[in-house]
C-alpha cells in the first residue's frame, strides 16, 4: 500500500514580523533636509532599528525593538523640532488647522503685495528728476507699514524652518529664502529711516507671496492623497452588539463571539456568517461595487457593509488582526519606501544649498565690483530662483499618487518597490486554481475505497478541510461533520492532515499515487496510509481570463500558466486559449524552479496566484500579485494584493507601471533642467525678482502637477 | 497735493482694517465651505420662520 510521504512539506504559518513597528505624520516636514534630520536624529535613538520617511505624506515609520519605548521615538523627533501626530488617527483634524494658518498667511501676504505695488508705483512712474524728498519719504514709510506684517507674520515659516535646519545641521531651501526677505526687508528699513537709497518692500511682498501660494497649492495636494489614507482605517464601528443583545466595543471582540449584524449596518468583525444571508457590499475592502450575495458558512470582513439581510456572524480573528487592519497596515508601510537612487538627489539637496548661498554671495560682490547699482537685486535674485525641492519631490509625489490610483482600482500596493518593478516584467507567470479560476470549486465525485461509507468519508474531509484556506475547503461548506480533528496540519501545497479518532488522515494529493480519471482535480483520502476515498472536483475559468491572456499578448509580455492540478482537461482548456505554456501537476518547488529557470534566461518575472502553495513561487519571482487571497500570509509573500477577483485589470497594471516610470523621468528632467537654466540667468541678471519667485514655486508645482496625471488608471 | 500726506494713512487704516478681517474670516472658518450658505435658503430647517 502506498504511504503518505509528507515529511517533507512544512505547515502553514503566518510571517509575522519579529520587530514592532509604528508610524507617524508630522506635518512640519517640507523637504528631504527635514526628512534627512529626523532620520538622522532617530538612527542614533537606542531603541530604533530602522527608519524611513515619505516627503509626499510626512510619514514617519519607525522599526524598534521589541519592548522598546514609542513615546521616547516620539521625544526624539519633537526634540529636533518637529510636531508629531499618531498615524493611525485620522490626519484630517490636523489638516484644517495647518491649512487656516497657511491660508491667513497668503491672504496677508497677497493684500499687503498690492497695496505695496501701489505705494512702490510711485516712485517708478515719478519723472527722471525724481520725486520730492517729502512724498518720498512718504511712500517709503507707507510701504514699510504695510510690509511689515508681511516679513514679520507670513515669512515666519520661512524663518522658523530655517532655524531649525541650521540647528540640525541640514540646511533647506528656506534658509536661502529666509536670508533673501529678511536683508531686503532690514535694508529697505535702514533705508527708510535714514531717508536715502532703495527700498525693496515690493519684493520682500512678493517673494512672500509666490513662494506662500506654492506652499498652499502643495499643502491642498498632499492633504487630498493623506485624506484617502486615512479613510482606510476608519471603516470599522466602535461597537458591535452580540447575539445576546448586549453592546461591546470592537476592540473588545472575543474569537467565538456571535455579533448581529442589521440591515444597512457595518460588519464590526472578520468572521463567518452562522445565520442568515444578504448581500453584503465589499466595495470598503475591494473596490468592487457589485455586492457579493453570502450565506451560512461564508467568510465575511470587517468594515464591509450588509446591504439587506439579518445576520449574525461568528467572530474568527483577533480585532487587531482584522483583514481591513493588515490591509491599512501594509498599505502605509507601502508608502514609505524610498528607491535606491533617492538617496542620491537628497543628497544632491543637502550640497545645494550651500552652493546657493555661496553662489549668491559671489554674485552680488562680483556685480557691486563692477559698478553695477543692482548688485543687491541680483543677489537675491540668485538666492530665491534654485529650487532643489522639485527633485526631491520628483519620485515621493508620483509613488503617493499611484499608490493611491491603484488602491482605488482594487490593487493594494504591499511593497513600494512594487511600482518600479512592474515596469520591467518581460515574463508572467500565472497560477490556474484560483486565479485564472474561479476558486469556487465543486465536488463533482467520490469514489469510494476499501469499504468505508461515503457519509463518514464526507464527513471526515468536511473536518480536515475546516483548516484550510485552499479553494478545495469550499467545496464542503454544505456538509456537516461532527467529527474532531486533533493536531490539524496544513501541507501547502499538497493538502492537510491530522488525527480523526485513531486515525493519522491525509486529504490532497499523495505521492504515488494516480488519480483515477483524467479530467478534473482529484484528491486522495488516507488513513493511517490506507486509500480511503477518492474526491473529484470540477472549477470553472473566470470569463476574464482569456482578455487577460489577449491582453498579455499585446503588451509583449510572454506567459507561463503552472498549476499544482492534474487534470488534462485543464491542460486542453489552457492551451486552447493560447497562452504559450502550459505546467501542471507542480507542486510548490517546481513552480519555483520555473520560474528561476526563466530569470537564469534573463527574463523579469511577474507571478501571479492566490493560494498558500504560490509563496515559494512568488518569493522567487522579481514581483508578485496575490488574487484575492484568502490568507493573511498570502498577502505578507506579495508584492501587491488584488483585492477582488476581476484579474483583467492586471494587464492595465503593467501599462500604468511603464506610465509611472515615464513620469519620474520627466519630473526629474525637469528638476535639472529648471535649475541648469534658471540659474544663469539669474546670475547674468536677466531676472527679476518676482521672475525668481514665481520661477521657484511653480517648478515644484509643475513636478506635483505632472505627477497628478497619475491620477489617471488608464 | 499735500493732501495726499492724509490720504496715504487714511489708506492704510483700511488695509489695516482689511488684513484684520481677512485673518478674522480664515479664523472663523469662512473659507471651508463656500456652497453651503447658498442651500440654506432651500434647505428643511425645523426652526422657520412661518408659525
Amino acid at each position: 500500500m502506498n504511504t503518505v510521504s509528507a515529511a517533507n512539506a512544512k505547515p502553514a504559518s503566518s510571517t509575522k514580523s519579529p520587530v514592532q513597528s509604528v508610524s507617524w505624520i508630522v506635518p512640519g516636514i517640507h523637504c528631504a533636509a527635514c526628512t534627512r534630520s529626523i532620520e538622522k536624529a532617530l538612527q542614533k535613538h537606542v531603541d530604533v532599528i530602522d527608519v524611513r520617511t515619505n516627503l509626499a505624506d510626512r510619514r514617519v515609520w519607525v522599526a524598534y525593538r521589541d519592548g522598546g519605548n514609542t513615546e521616547s521615538v516620539e521625544k526624539a523627533i519633537r526634540d529636533v523640532g518637529f510636531e508629531v501626530v499618531s498615524g493611525d488617527e485620522s490626519p484630517v483634524a490636523g489638516f484644517a488647522a495647518e491649512r487656516k494658518a497657511l491660508l491667513s498667511r497668503l491672504g496677508v501676504a497677497g493684500i499687503g503685495m498690492m497695496q505695496v505695488m501701489m505705494f512702490a508705483l510711485a516712485n517708478y512712474v515719478a519723472s527722471p528728476d525724481g520725486l520730492d524728498e517729502a512724498y518720498e519719504a512718504l511712500f517709503r514709510w507707507a510701504g514699510l507699514a504695510v510690509a511689515s506684517p508681511i516679513a514679520i507674520f507670513s515669512a515666519m515659516p520661512f524663518y522658523s524652518n530655517a532655524l531649525r535646519d541650521l540647528r540640525s545641521g541640514q540646511p533647506g531651501m528656506d534658509l536661502p529664502v529666509s536670508i533673501a526677505i529678511l536683508s531686503a526687508f532690514i535694508l529697505s528699513l535702514y533705508n527708510t529711516v535714514a531717508g536715502a537709497g532703495e527700498v525693496y518692500f515690493d519684493t520682500v511682498s512678493m517673494f512672500a507671496f509666490f513662494l506662500l501660494a506654492g506652499r498652499y497649492l502643495e499643502l491642498l495636494a498632499r492633504h487630498r492623497y493623506q485624506a484617502d489614507q486615512a479613510l482606510m482605517t476608519h471603516l470599522l464601528p466602535e461597537r458591535a452588539t452580540l447575539k445576546s443583545g448586549d453592546e461591546v466595543a470592537v476592540a473588545m471582540l472575543r474569537l467565538g463571539d456571535e455579533v448581529a449584524v442589521s440591515p444597512g449596518e457595518l460588519i464590526a468583525s472578520d468572521g463567518v456568517i452562522t445565520s442568515g444571508s444578504a448581500s453584503i457590499d465589499e466595495s470598503a475592502l475591494t473596490g468592487e461595487s457589485l455586492p457579493v450575495f453570502k450565506t451560512k458558512g461564508s467568510q465575511v470582513f470587517a468594515g464591509t457593509t450588509n446591504s439587506d439581510g439579518t445576520l449574525t456572524v461568528r467572530v474568527e480573528t483577533e480585532p487587531d488582526r482584522f483583514v481591513v487592519r493588515e490591509l491599512a497596515r501594509l498599505y502605509r508601510n507601502s508608502s514609505t519606501y524610498r528607491p535606491a537612487f533617492m538617496s542620491l538627489s537628497d543628497v544632491v539637496a543637502r550640497y545645494f544649498v550651500v552652493t546657493v548661498l555661496a553662489i549668491a554671495l559671489l554674485t552680488g560682490v562680483g556685480w557691486w565690483l563692477a559698478g553695477s547699482d543692482r548688485w543687491f537685486v541680483i543677489a537675491l535674485t540668485v538666492l530665491v530662483v534654485s529650487c532643489p525641492c522639485a527633485l526631491s519631490l520628483a519620485t515621493p509625489v508620483a509613488y503617493t499618487i499611484a499608490l493611491s490610483t491603484l488602491r482605488k482600482l482594487g490593487l493594494l500596493v504591499a511593497n513600494g518597490a512594487f511600482l518600479e518593478r512592474i515596469a520591467r516584467v518581460s515574463q508572467v507567470f500565472l497560477d490556474k486554481t484560483g486565479t485564472l479560476t474561479a476558486g469556487n470549486l465543486s465536488l463533482q465525485e467520490v469514489r469510494l475505497e476499501n469499504g468505508e461509507r461515503r457519509e463518514h468519508v464526507l464527513a471526515m474531509a468536511k473536518a480536515l478541510q475546516r483548516s484550510s484556506h485552499h479553494p478545495v475547503a469550499r467545496a464542503f461548506d454544505d456538509i456537516d461533520s461532527s467529527l474532531e480533528v486533533i493536531e490539524p496540519e496544513v501541507f501547502p501545497g499538497r493538502g492537510v492532515g491530522g488525527r480523526i479518532g485513531d486515525a493519522v488522515c491525509f486529504m490532497g494529493q499523495v505521492d504515488g499515487l494516480t488519480p483515477p480519471g483524467p479530467t478534473g482535480l482529484w484528491a486522495a483520502m488516507t488513513c493511517d496510509g490506507h486509500l480511503v476515498a477518492w474526491f473529484r472536483f470540477e472549477d470553472r475559468l473566470r470569463g476574464a481570463t482569456s482578455e487577460l491572456l489577449a491582453d498579455f499578448k499585446s503588451l509583449g509580455k510572454k506567459l507561463c500558466v503552472v498549476t499544482g492540478d492534474t487534470s488534462a482537461s485543464g491542460r486542453a482548456m489552457l492551451e486552447a486559449l493560447g497562452p504559450g505554456e502550459v505546467h501542471i501537476g507542480q507542486k510548490p518547488e517546481q513552480k519555483a524552479q520555473l520560474v528561476a529557470a526563466r530569470q537564469s534566461e534573463g527574463e523579469y518575472v511577474l507571478m501571479v496566484g492566490d493560494g498558500v502553495n504560490d509563496t515559494l513561487a512568488m518569493a522567487t519571482a522579481d514581483t508578485s500579485i496575490a488574487v484575492r487571497p484568502a490568507d493573511i500570509s498570502v498577502q505578507d509573500a506579495a508584492d501587491a494584493v488584488l483585492l477582488h477577483s476581476d484579474i483583467r485589470i492586471i494587464g492595465d497594471v503593467c501599462r500604468y507601471g511603464t506610465r509611472i516610470r515615464q513620469i519620474i523621468r520627466q519630473n526629474m528632467m525637469w528638476a535639472v533642467a529648471y535649475n541648469l537654466l534658471a540659474l544663469p540667468l539669474a546670475v547674468s541678471g536677466f531676472l527679476v525678482p518676482w521672475m525668481a519667485a514665481l520661477g521657484m514655486s511653480a517648478s515644484s508645482l509643475l513636478v506635483v502637477a505632472n505627477s497628478n496625471r497619475l491620477l489617471r488608471p488608464g | 497735493m499735500e493732501v495726499i500726506f492724509l490720504l496715504v494713512p487714511i489708506s492704510l487704516v483700511i488695509v489695516m482694517g482689511s488684513l484684520w478681517a481677512f485673518v478674522w474670516a480664515v479664523r472663523h472658518d469662512q473659507f471651508d465651505d463656500l456652497e453651503r450658505e447658498s442651500w440654506r435658503i432651500i434647505l428643511d430647517e425645523d426652526e422657520g420662520s412661518e408659525q
